[in-house]
């Protein structure tokens, strides 16, 4: 179920970016961040784009023995316990291409879906720099406690 | 004690004056070497900085085609002596507080394994720089944040990172920071009040907050990514309280 399901930001408050391909998500209610594995960074991409995991996967799951139907799995129950994503009601997909391009990725990944949690700078994240909201008078962007 | 203190600066006629002369009344506190990095300034600012080195020996002046403020920082870097014992940095537009120096050098006298201090900076809105302190009835959060010029750092410690990602045009402080702490320095926060920081009415504009945006969550992905493929780095300690920001409004308090 989980496979066939789409995903979308869980909240404002969840802030993903991409630098060449690698993600950083910041979940900025608890201050917490995460990073991906390659096939991880690849399978982040497509939930969060509208894409069902199924979909990436395609037909042939044998080129990759890293991925493991069960390893998505895992993986998207993973991003959907730490409060990342949440299953969207509607079923309007991803980008026509974005499947094709993402599934050759995922096949040339070296490295099992997985995703390191990290809440060493949640203080930082309080000062708020992240959101892309207007800075009125000069003072430093304070996030909404 | 001898301390390197790098200035970069671009386009600040207006406050590059009072952030030196903030510097000078502090040079029978340390063994002041005060190195301003012109990054190609088009304004009055070369003729300001050459006054004040006319009346302060330990002021130094390089001027470079304008790259950046982190090439500026890598610049001046590359120009502190091998006896300088200490490194630090003030932005042309803020304020060194007095006795800045003074408070924080002991604690490096008293321990030789102390790689850096962390104190603390005042934001305000309004600074009387004849007074270089801040000026009566402003508002202002004093609060550890994101910053190199609350830092002094032990030459030694900072020499492996081999200065500024200059692939930031934002955040490199904050790069700088992280990659000095994943690698488990003995720091000591304290409680000075190291900077005065100006903050201009005008704020950031909305294309600068996003290279800051983008900067930032670079930096902390790429010190993610460090700490996974070498495990001997450790986790960033808790040095940054911006507690004094949370809640709205922030705990402003009168000058």
């Amino acid at each position: 179920m989980i496979l066939s399901s789409r995903f979308a930001l869980a909240s404002d408050n969840i802030v993903s970016e991409s630098f060449d391909g690698e993600f950083v998500v910041v979940d900025l209610t608890f201050g917490k961040y995460f990073s991906f594995s390659d096939s991880g960074n690849v399978i982040w991409q497509a939930v969060s784009s509208g894409l069902s995991a199924a979909e990436l996967l395609g037909v042939d799951q044998s080129k990759n023995p890293l991925l493991a139907v069960s390893e998505v799995e895992a993986f998207v129950l993973r991003l959907l316990e730490a409060g990342l994503i949440v299953e969207r009601a509607d079923t309007e997909g991803a980008a026509d291409g974005l499947a094709d391009s993402l599934r050759e990725q995922l096949q040339n990944a070296a490295e099992k879906p997985d995703i390191q949690v990290f809440d060493d700078l949640a203080d930082l994240f309080l000062a708020d720099p992240i959101h892309d909201v207007e800075e009125p008078a000069g003072w430093p962007v304070v996030r909404p406690t | 004690m001898k301390v390197s203190v790098i200035v970069p600066v671009y386009n600040r006629e207006r406050y590059v004056g009072a952030a030196l002369r903030s510097l000078v009344r502090q040079r029978d506190d340390a063994d002041l070497d005060i190195i301003v990095v012109d990054d190609g300034s088009t304004d009055g600012t070369a003729q300001i900085i050459q006054q004040i080195m006319a009346e302060a020996a330990c002021v130094r002046y390089v001027a470079q085609p304008n790259r950046g403020v982190t090439h500026a920082r890598n610049a001046g870097l590359r120009l502190v002596p091998p006896e300088a014992d200490l490194v630090t940095f003030l932005d042309s537009d803020d304020i060194s507080t007095a006795g800045r120096f003074a408070q924080d050098l002991a604690h490096f006298k008293a321990d030789p394994a102390l790689d850096l201090t962390y104190g603390l900076m005042r934001l305000v809105d309004h600074i009387d720089d004849d007074q270089l302190a801040a000026a009566p009835g402003c508002e202002g959060i004093t609060m550890r944040g994101v910053s190199l010029t609350t830092a002094l750092f032990r030459q030694r410690a900072i020499a492996p990172l081999k200065g500024f990602d200059e692939n930031f045009a934002q955040a490199e402080d904050l790069d700088f920071l992280l990659r000095l702490f994943e690698r488990r320095p003995r720091y000591l926060l304290t409680d000075t009040v190291a900077i005065l920081y100006r903050q201009h009415p005008d704020g950031m504009t909305k294309s600068a907050h996003e290279q800051m945006r983008r900067g930032v969550l670079q930096a902390v992905l790429r010190s993610a990514q460090r700490r996974k493929r070498d495990p001997s780095l450790g986790n960033i300690p808790p040095v940054f309280d911006m507690s004094a920001l949370a809640g709205a409004p922030p705990k402003f308090d009168d000058c």
